[in-house]
């Protein structure tokens, strides 16, 4: 989890100040889920991406090719709120698939300061999911 | 019949079906044979104004239906359709 994290917040800083976004990769087990890679997807949204992220359709067909060649799981999606909290908007909310993990990442004046996962629940509402996470280049926590 | 294509994170929905045999008729038609044959997707794929999410991209055969006739594109049989999840978001 932690290199996933690293590499996260590696892509949201380099990304600043413009929203980053990519998909996760790992093993879900009885222990629960392991994020083992991060990988980047560029930011197709033909809005302001300082705001607003897309990845578009064929990204998503491959992200799904990808993790079957690897075997491994598609997890989720990760994405960066550029200072900002790393909280669902209404718009992540309305665009959510079920059964992913949505990491945000907070990026304070180009530092990656939190990341925090959410899931949707059954009545369509984000609930955070607990995430272990060594921080080691972030202002606090 | 026709086919529908179900993304990973909807399968849950579909008995963990990756397609699922749907009628013929048009996109939007055969789109809501799926979703009463499993009525839960039915909120992951429309929202409260029984529009299609943001998210929804619909694709028959290779063509995205937005290049063809939109919901209206006629589906006949054989045809396989795919629901591909374009993902967005943003902070506000």
């Amino acid at each position: 989890m932690p290199e996933a994290i690293r590499d996260i917040h590696t892509i949201g800083e380099k990304s600043y100040p413009f929203e980053c976004c990519g998909f996760l990769y790992g093993i879900t087990d009885k222990e629960g889920i392991n994020v083992t890679q991060a990988i980047e997807v560029i930011n197709d949204s033909e809005e302001n991406k300082r705001v607003h992220y897309t990845i578009p359709p064929k990204e998503f067909m491959k992200a799904e090719r990808y993790a079957l060649a690897q075997d491994l799981q598609l997890i989720g999606v990760f994405h960066s709120h550029p200072d900002h909290p790393p909280k669902p908007s209404g718009r992540d909310l309305a665009d959510a698939l079920p059964e992913l993990s949505y990491f945000i990442t907070s990026v304070h004046q180009g530092q990656a300061v939190d990341t925090r996962s959410w899931r949707l629940t059954e009545d369509r509402l984000f609930m955070e999911e607990q995430i272990e996470i060594n921080y080691t280049n972030q202002l606090s926590k | 019949m026709a086919k529908i294509i179900i993304p990973t994170p909807l399968r849950k929905f579909t008995s963990n079906l990756a397609s699922v045999a749907v009628k013929e008729g048009t996109v939007l038609e055969s789109i809501k044979d799926l979703t009463k044959q499993y009525p839960e997707l039915d909120k992951h794929l429309f929202n409260e104004a029984q529009e299609l999410r943001g998210f929804v991209r619909i694709f028959l055969g290779e063509d995205d239906i937005e290049d063809l006739d939109g919901h209206s594109t006629t589906v006949s049989q054989g045809d396989t359709i795919s629901i591909i999840p374009a993902i967005a978001g943003g902070k506000i």
